[in-house]
C-alpha cells in the first residue's frame, strides 16, 4: 500500500492578512533576504482602474516611510474574491511612474509642437471655468463636450452635466460595445448580460473571458469553478486565444457569421423540441409578435410554427458551410445548450459584435438561444445585467436638462446606443458644429479611435476645438495635442464608486485614495485629496466640483447650488459629505452592516473597500409588483407609468423593453422602418468571406483583441506590464502565409481602404484561414523624446503631412533604455513599440447600433521597397469618403411622434421628454 | 458532479496509480525516474512545489510523485468542501503543472515502452493521456510559439537528446533502425493527435523521431 503524504498548506499559502490586522500588519521585506527585515504596513483597501472590471485591491503602505509597497488583492471585495491579473498589482508602476505628469501643464506653443509650461491649478481652473461660464451665458451649452474613456463612476458626472444644463456627455461605447449592447437591448431594453457561470452546466463565449475582457477576473475564476465541476465550455473565436485553447469545443467562425451559427442552433433546439414552453409562453412577446407576422393566428402553438418557419432554411449543415466550422462541433454545441436546460450560460460583449456591420446581431440571436431554453435569470443562466449591477443614487441630483446635442446624437442614427463620438471630425467638417470646451477624461482619440488622423486634425484646428483639456494620469498621443494636460490620480489616488455583473450577486466597490486614508487613519487631516497624492495630482471629484463653483461662483447662473456643501452652503462640499449621503441614504443593507461593527457606512466601506448588496439574485422579472392598473396589452401600471406586466394573473417586474416582456419581433425596430432587422435574424457582414477574394491577397483582419496584461493607453505607464507584452505580430495562418510568401518575421504591408500600416507576419495555426489578426494594445508613439508618452512603452515618431490631407508616420526609433529616478529605466531590454494601426482603418459606423465595425476588409503583401517597421500612411480624404458610404445605409430620423430617438432605448445624461421631440415637440 | 467530487475523483486516480507503479516498478526491477529518462534532476524543483504544502519527498520516483498527487487532489477536495476556493484553486493549479512539468511527459514513453510486457502499464498511460486531455498541460498550438529557449523543447535539450537519444531508447532499445524511427515519429503524430491536451510533447517526440532518422541518414 502507497502512503498517500497528508497535505498541509504551510506558511506560503495563508490566506490574506485578516481584516482587523490591516492597521497593523507586519511582513518581511522580500528585497533583503536572505535578512529577514520586518516592515509595518496599513493596509487600505480600494479599486483597481486598470481595465473595466473594478477589481478589489489592497494597498500596503509602509508606516515608516509613508509609501505605497505593493497592491494585492482584496479579499473583501464580492467580485474579485482576493484575486487579480497582472494589472492590479501594476498600479504601483503608475503612482510611482518616473515619467509620470505630476503637475498642471499648458501649452506655450502651438497645438502639438510639445512646448509646456507648468502652471498652477487656480491659473488652469479659472482660465477653464471663466470660458465655460462665457459659453453658457451665450446660450452656447452644446459647445462644452465631455468625452470619456474609461468612466469613473456610473452617474456622476451626468450629475455635473445635468447641473451645467449641458447635452455634452461623449463617451468611447461606440468604439466599444454599443454592438452587442444594442442586440441586448432590443430583447429586453438591458443591454448586457450577467452569467451565472459559477453554476452553469454549458457556457458559451464569444470572447476570450478567461485571459481577457470585460470582468475577465472575476468571470474567469467562475468559469472555471463550473468547470471543475464538470461544465462544458465552447468558445467561439477565429482566433486560438487561451480560452479558445482550454474549451471544450473551439468553433473558428468566419467573422459576421455567428448569428447564422445561432440561428441554425435555434432551429435545431426547435426541431428537437429542446424548448421551454412555459416560460416563452410567459414572457415572450408572442402575441404581439403573431400579431404583425400572423394576424390570423392567435394560439401559442402558431407562434412556435412562426419561428419554425422563420428559420427553416438555417439547417445545421448551411451553418457549418456558412461558418467555416465543421458539423461536429455546432452539433457539439447544441447537445451541451440542451443537456444544460436552464444552466446555460454565455458572453459575448465586444469580439464579432464590435466587428462587423450588423453585429450587434450577435447578441440578439445568443439571447434567442437563452430565450428558448428557458435559461434567463436562472440559477447557471444567464440575466440581464442590471439585476445585480447596483446603481446607488447620488446625493442632490439636478433635473435632466433640456437639450439635445446633434453633434453626439446625430439624426442618421437614432438607435446608437451610445454618442457618435468617433464620427466628431466628420460631424465638424460637415459644418455641424464646433467645440468651444472639449474635455478628454483618460481617453486618447488619435490612438485609440480608428482613422486617427482625421482626430489629430480636429484636435489641430483651434476653429473646431476652442479649448482642450485632457485630464488624464498619463501622457498619450492626444494629450500631445491639448491646451492643458492636468495630472489626475490612478485608481488608488481617487474616489468612486463601481458595481459590475460578475456573478449572481450585486455588491458596490469603493474606489478610494490610499494614501490619504492611510493618512487620516494615522490622524492626518486633509481638505483634498491631491494633499495626500504626489506632486499635484488631483482626483476628478474635486475637480468637477471646484470647477463648477468657479463657473458659477456667485450662484447666478443656477449651478453653484449643487454644489453646496449640505453643512455650510458658503463653501463646496467635501467627497466625504458625498459619500457619507450616498452609502447612508442608497445602498440597502449597508447602513445595518455598518453599525453591527460599531461603524458610520461610510467607515465601513473605507475600511473594506466594497459591501455585497444582494445575494443570489435570479429571475427577478417574475418578483411581484406594486400596480395601481393593468392595461388592455398587460402591462402593470403605477400612477400611470408602466412597472411591470401581468403573467399568469399577478403583477410582475418583468423586463425593460416597451412590453416588460422579452421582445422577438421589436415593433420599435419596426415602426422606425427597420423591417427585415426587427426580430433575430442574419445580416450580411461588410467583410464577409464570399466576397473577398481568398485566391488573391485579400484577407479579414481582426484588429480588436487584448493581450492580456496591456490595457489600452492607461497601462503604457506600467513598466512590468509592458516588460511581459510588447510585440503584436500579425497572426497569419501557414495557409495563407505559404500563398502569399510571407514567413515569421517578414515585414508585411497590410492595405485598407484609406492606407496601409508596415508590421511583421507570425505564421501561427492559431488562426483559421482567410483571417489575420494582430492585437490593438501595441503601437504607442510620442513626438518629442521627453514628452507626450511614456518611455517605457513608446516609439518616438515623425509625422509629415500634405495639404490634401495624406499623412505618414514613421518611427524614429523604438523604445530604449533611458535615464530616470527609477533605476529599472536603464535596464529596458525590449525594442519594439509595436504598430499603430488603428490610424488606417476607416470611420464604419453601423447604421443602427452605431457601433464602428471594427474589422477590416486588407490587402497583404510583403513590405515595399522603402517601407519601414511601424510605417502607416493615410489619406484622410478617402476616410471622410468612407464616412459618407456608410453614411448611407442609415434611416434618418425623426421617427414616430416626431422623435429623435425611442425614449425607452438607455441614454447618458439623459435629457427631459421634451427635448425627445424634434424642434421641442 | 461537484468540483470537491470531481477532484475526489482525481484523487482516487493517483492513488491507484501509484498503487500500480509500485508493482511495475517492482516488475522491472528499478525505480522510474525522470532523471534516468531524461537526463533533468528533478529535485529542486519537486523541493519547491512539495515546499508550500510541508511536504518532503523521500525520492523522486514515480510513485512519489502521483502519491504526492494524490494528495493535492485529497487538499483541493477537501478545500471545496469547505469553501476555501484560494487553497481548492492552488492545489488544482499546483496538482496540474505538477502533472504536465514533472510526470507526463516521460512517464507516458516509459509506460507505453514496457506496455507490450504490462497490461498494467498500457492501462495506466492510457489513463495519463485521459487526463491529460482534462487538464491540457500542453495542447499543440503553433510549433513556433517561443515557449522554449532556442535549441530546446518541451523535453529539452534537442541536440543533446538526439546524441545520447536517452528516451527514445525506450522505444527502439538497440536496433537503431531509421524506419523505426519513422514509424516511432507517426507514432507520436497518432498519439498526438488522439490526446490534443498533451499534443505539443507528442509533437516533440515526433520531432525527434524525424531528426534522428535524418541524423542516421546522414551518418
Amino acid at each position: 500500500m502507497t502512503d498517500i503524504p497528508r497535505l498541509v498548506p504551510g506558511s506560503e499559502l495563508t490566506n490574506f492578512p485578516p481584516v482587523e490586522r490591516w492597521d497593523d500588519w507586519e511582513e518581511y521585506d522580500a528585497r533583503a533576504w536572505p535578512k529577514k527585515v520586518s516592515h509595518s504596513y496599513r493596509l487600505v483597501p480600494t479599486t483597481c482602474f486598470n481595465c473595466e472590471s473594478a477589481c478589489g485591491l489592497l494597498a500596503y503602505i509602509d508606516k515608516e516611510t509613508g509609501e505605497i509597497r505593493k497592491f494585492e488583492g482584496n479579499p473583501e471585495h464580492p467580485g474579485s474574491r482576493g484575486r487579480n491579473c497582472a494589472k492590479g498589482p501594476a498600479t504601483l508602476n503608475q503612482v510611482y511612474d518616473p515619467e509620470r505628469i505630476l503637475h498642471p501643464l499648458k501649452r506655450s506653443g502651438p497645438r502639438g509642437s510639445g512646448q509646456w509650461e507648468r502652471v498652477s491649478w487656480d491659473e488652469a481652473l479659472d482660465d477653464i471655468a471663466g470660458r465655460m461660464r462665457k459659453a453658457i451665458q451665450e446660450e452656447r451649452h452644446d459647445e462644452i463636450m465631455y468625452h470619456v474613456g474609461r468612466p469613473g463612476e456610473d452617474g456622476y458626472v451626468d450629475r455635473v452635466l445635468k447641473a451645467w444644463g449641458v447635452d455634452g456627455h461623449n463617451s468611447h461605447t461606440n468604439i466599444c460595445s454599443s454592438g452587442a449592447r444594442t442586440g441586448y437591448a432590443m430583447w429586453m431594453g438591458h443591454d448586457r448580460p450577467s452569467a451565472d457561470f459559477a453554476n452553469a452546466k454549458f457556457i458559451l463565449l464569444l470572447s476570450s473571458h478567461l485571459e481577457t475582457g470585460h470582468y475577465f477576473n472575476p468571470h474567469a475564476q467562475r468559469i472555471m469553478e463550473a468547470k471543475q465541476s464538470g461544465a462544458q465550455l465552447a468558445t467561439i473565436d477565429p482566433r486560438l486565444s487561451n480560452t479558445a485553447s482550454m474549451s471544450d469545443v473551439w468553433l473558428p467562425t468566419w467573422p459576421g457569421t455567428e448569428p447564422a451559427m445561432f440561428l441554425a442552433i435555434a432551429r435545431e433546439l426547435l426541431e428537437r423540441d429542446a424548448i421551454d414552453r412555459t416560460f416563452i409562453r410567459n414572457w415572450v412577446n408572442w402575441r404581439e409578435s403573431l400579431a404583425h407576422f400572423r394576424p390570423a393566428s392567435q394560439e401559442f402553438e402558431d407562434f412556435i410554427d412562426l419561428l419554425k418557419e422563420t428559420y427553416d432554411s438555417y439547417t445545421l449543415e448551411w451553418a457549418a458551410e456558412e461558418c467555416g466550422v465543421p458539423l461536429d462541433r455546432i452539433l457539439a454545441v447544441v447537445d451541451g445548450i440542451e443537456a444544460a436546460g436552464t444552466a446555460f450560460a454565455s458572453h459575448t460583449w465586444r469580439s464579432t459584435g464590435s466587428g462587423n456591420l450588423g453585429g450587434w446581431q450577435a447578441a440578439r440571436t445568443l439571447w434567442l438561444l437563452h430565450v428558448l431554453t428557458g435559461s434567463v435569470g436562472t440559477k447557471g443562466g444567464t440575466s440581464p445585467s442590471a439585476w445585480v449591477k447596483f446603481k446607488p443614487k447620488h446625493w442632490n441630483t439636478p433635473p435632466a436638462h433640456e437639450r439635445w446635442n446633434t453633434l453626439l446624437w446625430p439624426p442618421e442614427y437614432p438607435f446608437a446606443h451610445h454618442e457618435m463620438s468617433f464620427l466628431l471630425p466628420y460631424l465638424v467638417k460637415e459644418g455641424r458644429g464646433k467645440v468651444d470646451v472639449y474635455f478628454t477624461r483618460v481617453y486618447n482619440p488619435v490612438w485609440t479611435n480608428p482613422d486617427g488622423f482625421s482626430w489629430l486634425e480636429l484636435l489641430t484646428d483651434e476653429d473646431a476645438i476652442g479649448l482642450h483639456v485632457a485630464l488624464t494620469p498619463t501622457w498619450s498621443e492626444s494629450a500631445q495635442y491639448a491646451d492643458y494636460v492636468l495630472p489626475m490620480g490612478v485608481g488608488a489616488e481617487r474616489h468612486d464608486t463601481h458595481s459590475y455583473e460578475t456573478h449572481s450577486a450585486s455588491w458596490l466597490g469603493f474606489r478610494q485614495p490610499v494614501l490619504r486614508v492611510a493618512g487620516e487613519r494615522a490622524g492626518k487631516t486633509f481638505d483634498r485629496t491631491y494633499e495626500a497624492n504626489p506632486g499635484e495630482v488631483w482626483e476628478e471629484n474635486e475637480f468637477w466640483i471646484d470647477l463648477s463653483w468657479r463657473v458659477d461662483p456667485d450662484g447666478t447662473l443656477g449651478i453653484r447650488k449643487w454644489f453646496e456643501s449640505p453643512e455650510d452652503p458658503s463653501r463646496p462640499v467635501s467627497v466625504d459629505e458625498y459619500y457619507e449621503w450616498m452609502f447612508e441614504n442608497s445602498v440597502p443593507g449597508l447602513p445595518e452592516k455598518a453599525a453591527a461593527q460599531g461603524l458610520t457606512p461610510l467607515e465601513y466601506m473605507r475600511k473594506y473597500g466594497a459591501v455585497e448588496v444582494e445575494r443570489d439574485v435570479y429571475e427577478v422579472h417574475e418578483r411581484s409588483v406594486e400596480a395601481d392598473e393593468i392595461g388592455p396589452d398587460g402591462l402593470a401600471k403605477r400612477e400611470g407609468k408602466a412597472v411591470g406586466v401581468e403573467v399568469e394573473g399577478v403583477a410582475r417586474t418583468g423586463f425593460g423593453s416597451p412590453s416588460k416582456r422579452l421582445e422577438w419581433f421589436s415593433s420599435t425596430m419596426y415602426e422606425w422602418g427597420w423591417d427585415t432587422e426587427a426580430i433575430p435574424n442574419y445580416l450580411k457582414t461588410h467583410v464577409y468571406w464570399r466576397d473577398l477574394d481568398l485566391d488573391g491577397d485579400e484577407r479579414i483582419l481582426l484588429p480588436i483583441f487584448r493581450l492580456p496584461t496591456l490595457i489600452h493607453t492607461r497601462s503604457g505607464n506600467a513598466k512590468y506590464l509592458y516588460e511581459i507584452s510588447h510585440g503584436h505580430p500579425l497572426w497569419m495562418n501557414p495557409t495563407d502565409a505559404d500563398q502569399l510568401g510571407v514567413e515569421t518575421g517578414q515585414m508585411v504591408r497590410i492595405s485598407t481602404d484609406i492606407g496601409y500600416f508596415v508590421m511583421r507576419a507570425w505564421r501561427t495555426e492559431g488562426i483559421r484561414p482567410g483571417v489575420v489578426a494582430a492585437s490593438h494594445h501595441l503601437g504607442r508613439w510620442r513626438l518629442f523624446e521627453h514628452a507626450g508618452n511614456e518611455r517605457w512603452a513608446s516609439a518616438l515618431v515623425e509625422i509629415d503631412s500634405t495639404d490634401d490631407g495624406r499623412w505618414r508616420l514613421r518611427q524614429k526609433k523604438g523604445i530604449e533604455p533611458f535615464e530616470s529616478a527609477d533605476p529599472d529605466s536603464e535596464r529596458i531590454w525590449w525594442s519594439d513599440a509595436g504598430v499603430h494601426q488603428n490610424l488606417a482603418f476607416p470611420p464604419h459606423p453601423d447604421p443602427i447600433s452605431g457601433m464602428h465595425a471594427w474589422h477590416q476588409r486588407v490587402r497583404i503583401g510583403p513590405a515595399a521597397a522603402g517601407d519601414r517597421y511601424g510605417d502607416v500612411v493615410v489619406d484622410t480624404t478617402k476616410s471622410f469618403e468612407v464616412y459618407r458610404e456608410w453614411l448611407q445605409l442609415t434611416k434618418p430620423g425623426p421617427g414616430p411622434g416626431g422623435l429623435r430617438r425611442p425614449t425607452w432605448l438607455a441614454r447618458p445624461n439623459k435629457p427631459a421628454a421634451s427635448a425627445y421631440v424634434v424642434d421641442g415637440g | 458532479m461537484t468540483a470537491a467530487g470531481s477532484a475526489s475523483g482525481e484523487a482516487e486516480f493517483w492513488r491507484a496509480a501509484a498503487e500500480s507503479l509500485s508493482d511495475i516498478q517492482e516488475s522491472v526491477g528499478s525505480e522510474l525516474t525522470e532523471m534516468a529518462v531524461t537526463g533533468f534532476d528533478p529535485r529542486p524543483d519537486l523541493a519547491r512545489r512539495a515546499r508550500r504544502w510541508s511536504h518532503r519527498f523521500d525520492d523522486h520516483s514515480a510513485v512519489s510523485l502521483t502519491a504526492f498527487a494524490a494528495g493535492l487532489a485529497e487538499v483541493e477536495s477537501g478545500a471545496w468542501e469547505r469553501d476555501d476556493p484560494i487553497i481548492a484553486t492552488q492545489a488544482l493549479s499546483d496538482r496540474r503543472f505538477l502533472f504536465g512539468d514533472r510526470i507526463v511527459h516521460w512517464l507516458v514513453p516509459v509506460l507505453l515502452a514496457i506496455a507490450e510486457d504490462s497490461v498494467a502499464a498500457s492501462a495506466l498511460a492510457g489513463e495519463l493521456l485521459d487526463l491529460g486531455d482534462r487538464h491540457r498541460p500542453a495542447p499543440a498550438l503553433t510549433g513556433s510559439e517561443g515557449l522554449y529557449p532556442p535549441g530546446h523543447d518541451s523535453i529539452g535539450p534537442i541536440v543533446e537528446s538526439l546524441d545520447g537519444a536517452p528516451l527514445l531508447n525506450g522505444w527502439i532499445t538497440d536496433r537503431v533502425h531509421i524506419e523505426l524511427f519513422r514509424q516511432a515519429g507517426e507514432r507520436w503524430r497518432t498519439c498526438a493527435e488522439q490526446h490534443p491536451g498533451t499534443a505539443r510533447l507528442w509533437l516533440d517526440l515526433a520531432a525527434r523521431c524525424d531528426a534522428s532518422a535524418a541524423r542516421v541518414i546522414m551518418s
